[in-house]
C-alpha cells in the first residue's frame, strides 16, 4: 500500500542526515513534543557519537520524562553512554547572572535591574540562545535536540539571531559615540569605567558567534524543525501557521510527527472513538493532500502514559518504523 | 506696460487656480497613468490588476471551509499571503513615484507662476505698471504705491504683484470656503 509519490512516513530520513546539528521539536502545547523530541533524541544517540537534548521550558518536563533530575549543565542520562540532556532553568539563570554582575559592589541599581530582567518576556529565549552559543563555541556534541516550549515563542527564539545581531550593531555604533559619555556617568554607580568597556566587548564577541549560529540555523543541511500536532483542526492550523512562519524565516522544516492517533478495534461499540477516529482520518487525508512534500509520521494514541526510559524507547521505534494497527476500519 | 499689468495679475490668478491641482492630484495620477506610457504607469496598473487578484482570492477563501477543506484552504491562504506580500511591494513602488510626480508637478507650478513673478518683478522694477491720476492720492500714498524704484505717480510692479496675489488669494476663499486661502508671502 505505499504510495510511492508519498515520502516515507518515518523519521529515518533525519536519522540518516549526518550533516544535522541542530533539530528544534516544536508544536502547540499538548501534542506530545518532549514525547517525541525524546524519542527523537534516543534513536539519534544509536547513529551518532554523541547527541544533547535541550529543555528551556521552566516545567522540566525533560526531568519528568526520563525520571531524573537534570540541570543547567549537561548530565547523562542513565541507562546512555552518549545520550545527555541540559534543562536550563531561566530565572535560576537569570539569578545567577545578577549576582555575579553585582558581587562587592551593592548598588542600589541591582535590585530594579532584577525586577526589570525579570519582567522581560523572552528571557527564557535569550537564556536557552546563550546555551546554544557555548555549544556553538564547544562543538562538544554531534547533535541537539531543542525541546522547545509550548508557548509558540519558539519561533521568536529562532528569530532572536537576526534581532541581535541588528542591535549589536547599533549598539556598538552608539557606544562609539557615547561610549565615553556613559563610563563617565555610570563609571561611579558600576564601580569603574571598565564595566561599560568590559560589557561592548564581550557584546561584540557575542555578535559574531551570533550571526555564525544565524547562518547555520538558516543552513537547511544543518537545521531543521520537527513539527508536532495532533490531527484535529486547531492543531493542525497552527502547524501550518508555524511551517509558513518557519519557511518565511527560511528555517528547513520538512517533517512532520501527528501523534495520538485513535485505530479503534473492526467493530468496536466505542462512540468516542469510532467519532474521533472518522474526524482524525479527515484531517489526516487533508494533511496529506496539503504536505505533499513533507515526511508526516503518524503516532498511535498509546494506552500507557509514555514516561521511563524504557516506554520511551519503545515509543521512539515508531518514530523510524513506521506503526501498523492491527484490524483496523 | 499694459501687457506687464494685465501678465502678474494672470501669474497671480494662475497661482491661484493651480492650487486647485493640489485638491485633485490623485485624480490628476490617475489620469497621468493611464495616458503617458512610463514605468509609474506600467506600475499602477499592476497594482491595479494585483488589488483585484488579492480580492479574487479572499472571496474564494470565503466559500471555502478551513474545516472541511483545510488542505485547499491552506493552499488558498499561502497563494494569499503570497500576493498581499507582493501588493505591499507594489503599492509602495506606487507610492514613491506618486510622490515623485506630486513633486514635480508643484515645482512646475511654483517655476511657472512664483518664479517667473520674482523674475518679472525684478526685471521690470523700475518700470510703472500704470500711472496714476495727477493728484488723486496724497503724497505720501503715491510714495508708498511707486515703492521701490518705480517713478512717482505710478504703481510698481512690486505693489501691483502683491495686490494681485492678495485679491486672488480672497476670491479664491471666497469661492472655495473649505479649503485653506492660499495666501502668497511676499
Amino acid at each position: 500500500m505505499a504510495d510511492l509519490d508519498e515520502l516515507e512516513p518515518t523519521l529515518q530520513n533525519i536519522i540518516d542526515q549526518k550533516t544535522l546539528r541542530w533539530i528544534f521539536v516544536g508544536g502547540k502545547g499538548g501534542v506530545g513534543k518532549t514525547t517525541t523530541s525524546c524519542s527523537l533524541a534516543i534513536q539519534l544517540a544509536r547513529a551518532r557519537k554523541s547527541v544533547l537534548i535541550i529543555s528551556t521550558d521552566p516545567a522540566h518536563n525533560l526531568s519528568d520524562a526520563f525520571g531524573q533530575k537534570f540541570g543547567k549543565e549537561a548530565r547523562k542520562i542513565d541507562g546512555f553512554d552518549n545520550l545527555s540532556a541540559m534543562e536550563i532553568d531561566p530565572s535560576g539563570s537569570m539569578q545567577e547572572l545578577l549576582e555575579s554582575s553585582e558581587s562587592g559592589q551593592g548598588n542600589p541599581l541591582g535590585g530594579m535591574m532584577q525586577d526589570l530582567a525579570f519582567s522581560i518576556p523572552g528571557v527564557d529565549e535569550a537564556m536557552s540562545f546563550a546555551e546554544v552559543l557555548k555549544q556553538v563555541k564547544s562543538m562538544s556534541y554531534d547533535t541537539i535536540v531543542f525541546d522547545t516550549a509550548p508557548t509558540g515563542h519558539t519561533l521568536r527564539f529562532l528569530q532572536f539571531p537576526t534581532v541581535l545581531e541588528k542591535a549589536l550593531g547599533k549598539l556598538s555604533q552608539l557606544s562609539g559615540r557615547f561610549g565615553p559619555m556613559l563610563n563617565g556617568i555610570m563609571g561611579q554607580g558600576l564601580g569603574g569605567p571598565s564595566n561599560v568597556d568590559e560589557m561592548l566587548q564581550k557584546m561584540e564577541s557575542m555578535r559574531e558567534t551570533i550571526s555564525e549560529v544565524n547562518t547555520q540555523f538558516k543552513n537547511p543541511d544543518m537545521t531543521t524543525f520537527v513539527c508536532v500536532c495532533i490531527a484535529e483542526f486547531l492543531s493542525l492550523y497552527e502547524t501550518e501557521r508555524m511551517i509558513q512562519e518557519l519557511t518565511s524565516y527560511e528555517i528547513d522544516t520538512h517533517c512532520i510527527v501527528v501523534n495520538q492517533l485513535l485505530y479503534p478495534k473492526k467493530g468496536s461499540e466505542c462512540e468516542q472513538c469510532n467519532a474521533r477516529r472518522k474526524m482524525q482520518k479527515k484531517y489526516l487525508d487533508q494533511m496529506t493532500e496539503l504536505y505533499e512534500d513533507f515526511n508526516v509520521v503518524k503516532m498511535p494514541l498509546l494506552t500507557e502514559e509514555v514516561r521511563g526510559k524504557d516506554k520511551l524507547e519503545k515509543f521512539s521505534e515508531m518514530l523510524i518504523t513506521p506503526f501498523v494497527p492491527p484490524d483496523v476500519d | 506696460m499694459s501687457h506687464l499689468l494685465i501678465t502678474i495679475f494672470l501669474l497671480a490668478v494662475g497661482w491661484q487656480v493651480t492650487s486647485l491641482l493640489v485638491g485633485l492630484s490623485p485624480t490628476i495620477w490617475r489620469i497621468y497613468t493611464q495616458i503617458v506610457p512610463s514605468q509609474a504607469s506600467i506600475d499602477a496598473q499592476a497594482l491595479r490588476l494585483q488589488q483585484t487578484e488579492v480580492l479574487k482570492i479572499r472571496k474564494e477563501m470565503a466559500t471555502t471551509s478551513s474545516q472541511d477543506e483545510f488542505a485547499k484552504w491552506a493552499k488558498l491562504r499561502r497563494e494569499h499571503d503570497k500576493k498581499v506580500a507582493e501588493l505591499e511591494k507594489l503599492s509602495e513602488t506606487v507610492a514613491t513615484q506618486s510622490a515623485r510626480f506630486k513633486q514635480v508637478v508643484s515645482t512646475a507650478r511654483w517655476i511657472l507662476f512664483s518664479a517667473l513673478g520674482f523674475f518679472i518683478q525684478l526685471w521690470h522694477r523700475k518700470e510703472p505698471v500704470f500711472w496714476l491720476p495727477r493728484g488723486l492720492l496724497p503724497d505720501y500714498v503715491e510714495w508708498g504705491l511707486c515703492f521701490p524704484q518705480a517713478p512717482r505717480g505710478s504703481v510698481s510692479v512690486n505693489i501691483w504683484s502683491a495686490c494681485t496675489a492678495v485679491m486672488a488669494g480672497l476670491i479664491s476663499a471666497w469661492l472655495k470656503p473649505t479649503t485653506p486661502a492660499a495666501s502668497r508671502v511676499m
